[in-house]
């Protein structure tokens, strides 16, 4: 007897487990009032990574494990659909720790990296909540939940689950918005493209090259030695640290370098060319290859910034509050409720992560209980990415991170202006300090260069730099994590067009059927040709827009994000109730609330604000008074151009209401099902497939290890 | 002695492939060979080439999923 329970001690070990606990829960509660209350002396970003890193394992121990267990009552036994649908290709049952690997990379974007970089301009306290405490209870669930939903229902995609749980009405919607979202998207990353490559040779020449790699990793693949990604990759990867040194060579190299320099509009329309091509060439050309290096350095990267920031331990320059809480900031205009929570998308809660959750993953989930790591603990782990971008951003002193981030209407056009501007706002920098920083990292110059990805290079090289080479390899470094970006933005330029061409193929296809066939050429040309036309729209328009774009577009990108994030939990919600599990129904409801606040309160001052920088309306009105009196503000070249900014502005306003009638429409139709499900005593019926009992159970753990048979 | 570690070098390798090869979600070709002549022994495998540029076609066609 005293044998047997001091075996189930050593088993168990109750009491050290909960004091392992205690522990971890007051390290983040330390960890997160010093990054709260300190405020005369600097912080160190040690105490981010603590408080964020516990506060995740709490969360992930106690609440993710809540949500499997009462809600979903997540079961071993019951048999995933790789398992029920195998076919050794798209079901195939995975090792829990590859597919989390794969659920990351595929969720983990430029989202994460550039708001949080855009959000430090209200200092690092709002955003390091906001991405800790947002993943925790709104991003990390959204996508746990989807996960396990479209798990149990064959992997199908969110826009079919809102079909047969809600209803086609509701499905339409959600599939409209999700076609929204993507040409948004494309827009404002293309433009984070141009802004980091705008009179850049370096970066222009490094990014350039990466298409011939491309093109000779797709032959590799694809005729010389077919499948074989890994060596393909492993020599792309060698050419691309080769395009990376030789740009500096190209950079100082007087005949050379004019060749790759280009002004904000001539890489708008090349982006857009390269758009259009990539949509119509076969995959394995372009898009493939690319993608393949994306994921290795995005995952890379990542790994590296990591291990950097623990090494290094900066001290953060940033206060914790800066004064433009109060809206008046000029990276992004709007004051922190609501306009933080829209601009720190991705890191917190994305809607476009639900898609992942109900793509790819749940084809691949080997067990149930897999579900929490994969769907709960990647958006943890993207949510780290956020802190660490931020760290990145704050990490710089303010007058500098200000420079890079203002865009030329607010600051100046020289670099002594900018600097008197930016002192007075009690940011000190001097011109000198500018220069500098320009000369270190090898640009002509850093000032304007908005859209997040510059001052994140700038941040990262300066960590790196500390590591590895020192001062001189400052230049280098920033052109690595700008080459970094921008690859695996242009592989969702490349991959996102080709999925809008398809979604829009499929939809008018609906009116005039030759359109569907994705094999005529006349329809991909056509259809390709209009997806490319929505984005490049309002990429030209962000690179033109005196105010630099990125003020306008990431608003309106994080409002779409935002409010695909409530369709996905309106759709949970949904479905949690009809399986009669009303108690616990506010774990989705309560993230729900939340972002329709927050999003409809961001769209209606987006909309109507009397502050001509945040409301669209009011920008145009403003903006014609001054076209017939013709008294233009500086910024505003001619009369026609400041006629085209009324016609954007007055587009952005209707465009705006359309995704607010948009949500509200999946709303009400939901709310129907709601009422029904909340009247009635016992659980409706869903979609959800009935029990199998799996059979891979022990076996599937020796197949998942044996991989050299 | 060196037999072994050559072994377990080849071992080392796979697992990075498999895992980067997961990571990607590029499925195993010889793994897809196996299935179907383990469930499906009427129908005559496709030949590495064709698996993969099935593979592509599915992997970026209709159904691809991209985030930000």
């Amino acid at each position: 007897m005293a044998l047997q329970s001091n075996v189930q001690v050593k088993k168990k070990n109750p009491l050290l487990k909960a004091l392992l606990w205690i522990v971890i829960g007051l390290a983040g509660g330390i960890a997160l009032s010093i990054i709260a209350l300190q405020r005369d002396e600097k912080i160190n970003a040690i105490w981010f990574v603590v408080a964020s890193l516990c506060t995740y394992a709490i969360a992930y121990r106690f609440y993710a494990r809540f949500i499997a267990t009462k809600i979903f009552g997540l079961n071993k036994n019951n048999a995933t659909p790789a398992e029920r649908y195998s076919d050794g290709k798209d079901f195939v049952p995975t090792n829990k720790w590859v597919l989390y690997g794969h659920h990351f990379a595929a969720i983990a974007g430029a989202g994460p990296l550039v708001g949080p970089t855009l959000a430090a301009q209200m200092g690092y306290l709002p955003g390091t909540i906001w991405i800790i405490a947002g993943a925790v209870l709104a991003g990390a669930v959204q996508d746990f939940v989807i996960l396990v939903i479209s798990m149990r229902r064959r992997g199908k995609s969110l826009g079919q689950i809102a079909k047969d749980e809600i209803g086609p009405v509701g499905g339409i919607l959600a599939l409209i918005s999700v076609f929204a979202i993507m040409i948004i998207l494309i827009a404002v990353l293309a433009l984070v493209v141009v802004n980091a490559l705008k009179s850049s040779p370096w970066g222009t020449y490094t990014i350039a090259m990466t298409i011939p790699i491309a093109l000779f990793m797709g032959i590799y693949t694809r005729y010389l030695r077919p499948g074989r990604v890994g060596e393909a990759s492993i020599i792309g990867l060698v050419l691309l640290v080769f395009a990376l040194i030789s740009g500096q060579w190209v950079a100082d190299s007087p005949t050379l370098a004019p060749l790759f320099t280009f002004d904000g509009e001539t890489l708008a329309y090349m982006m857009i060319i390269y758009g259009f091509l990539a949509s119509v060439l076969p995959v394995w050309m372009l898009l493939a290859p690319r993608d393949y290096l994306s994921t290795f350095l995005k995952v890379g990267v990542i790994g590296m910034m990591a291990l950097g920031i623990l090494i290094v331990l900066p001290e953060i320059q940033m206060p914790a509050l800066t004064k433009f809480v109060d809206g008046t900031g000029p990276v992004f205009a709007g004051k922190l409720f609501p306009f933080l929570f829209i601009t720190i998308a991705c890191g917190a809660v994305s809607g476009f992560h639900s898609l992942i959750s109900s793509g790819t993953s749940p084809k691949l989930i080997a067990n149930e209980k897999h579900a929490p790591m994969v769907g709960y603990g990647a958006m943890l782990t993207e949510s780290f990415v956020a802190i660490m971008a931020l760290l990145s951003a704050t990490l710089l002193t303010p007058g500098i991170y200000f420079a890079i981030n203002s865009p030329g209407a607010a600051i100046g056009p020289d670099v002594a202006t900018a600097a008197t501007t930016i002192s007075s706002w009690g940011y000190t920098v001097s011109a000198d300090e500018i220069n500098e920083l320009a000369k270190n990292v090898d640009e002509d110059s850093i000032l304007s260069r908005t859209g997040g990805a510059p001052s994140l290079a700038v941040g990262i090289a300066q960590i790196f730099s500390q590591v590895i080479g020192g001062p001189q390899l400052m230049a280098f470094w920033y052109h690595f994590a700008i080459l970094f970006e921008a690859v695996f933005i242009l592989t969702t330029i490349d991959a996102g067009t080709r999925v809008g061409r398809f979604m829009l193929q499929d939809l008018l296809g609906q009116f005039f059927k030759p359109l569907r066939k994705t094999d005529s050429m006349p329809a991909v040309y056509f259809t390709s040709a209009l997806v490319v036309a929505g984005w490049g729209y309002f990429l030209v328009v962000g690179v033109t827009d005196p105010l630099g774009g990125i003020n306008t577009l990431w608003p309106l990108f994080g409002i779409v994000n935002q409010m695909l994030a409530a369709i996905a939990l309106i759709v949970a919600t949904t479905v949690i109730l009809k399986m009669g599990k009303k108690k616990f129904v506010w774990v989705t409801l309560m993230p729900l609330a939340w972002l329709l606040i927050a999003t409809f309160t961001a769209a209606w001052q987006k909309i109507f604000s009397d502050v001509p920088k945040i409301g669209f309306l009011k920008q145009a009105e403003v903006l014609k008074e001054a076209a017939t009196s013709g008294n233009l503000p500086p910024t505003v070249p001619s009369i026609e151009a400041a006629e085209r900014l009324v016609f954007n502005n007055t587009l952005n306003a209707y465009l705006t209401a359309i995704f607010m009638l948009l949500i509200i429409g999946i709303l009400i139709d939901a709310m129907r099902i709601w009422y029904k499900a909340i009247k009635s005593d016992k659980p409706l019926e869903t979609a959800e497939e009935p029990f199998v009992e799996t059979k891979l159970g022990v076996r599937l753990h020796d197949q998942d290890i044996n991989i050299t048979a | 002695m060196i037999k072994t570690l050559i072994l377990q070098l080849k071992t080392f390798i796979q697992v990075v492939f498999y895992i980067s090869k997961g990571i990607s979600n590029l499925p195993d070709y010889q793994a897809y060979v196996r299935h179907l002549k383990e469930k499906h022994p009427d129908l005559t495998p496709p030949t590495e080439k064709e698996f993969f540029a099935d593979l592509l076609e599915n992997k970026y066609g209709a159904n691809a999923k991209r985030c930000c």
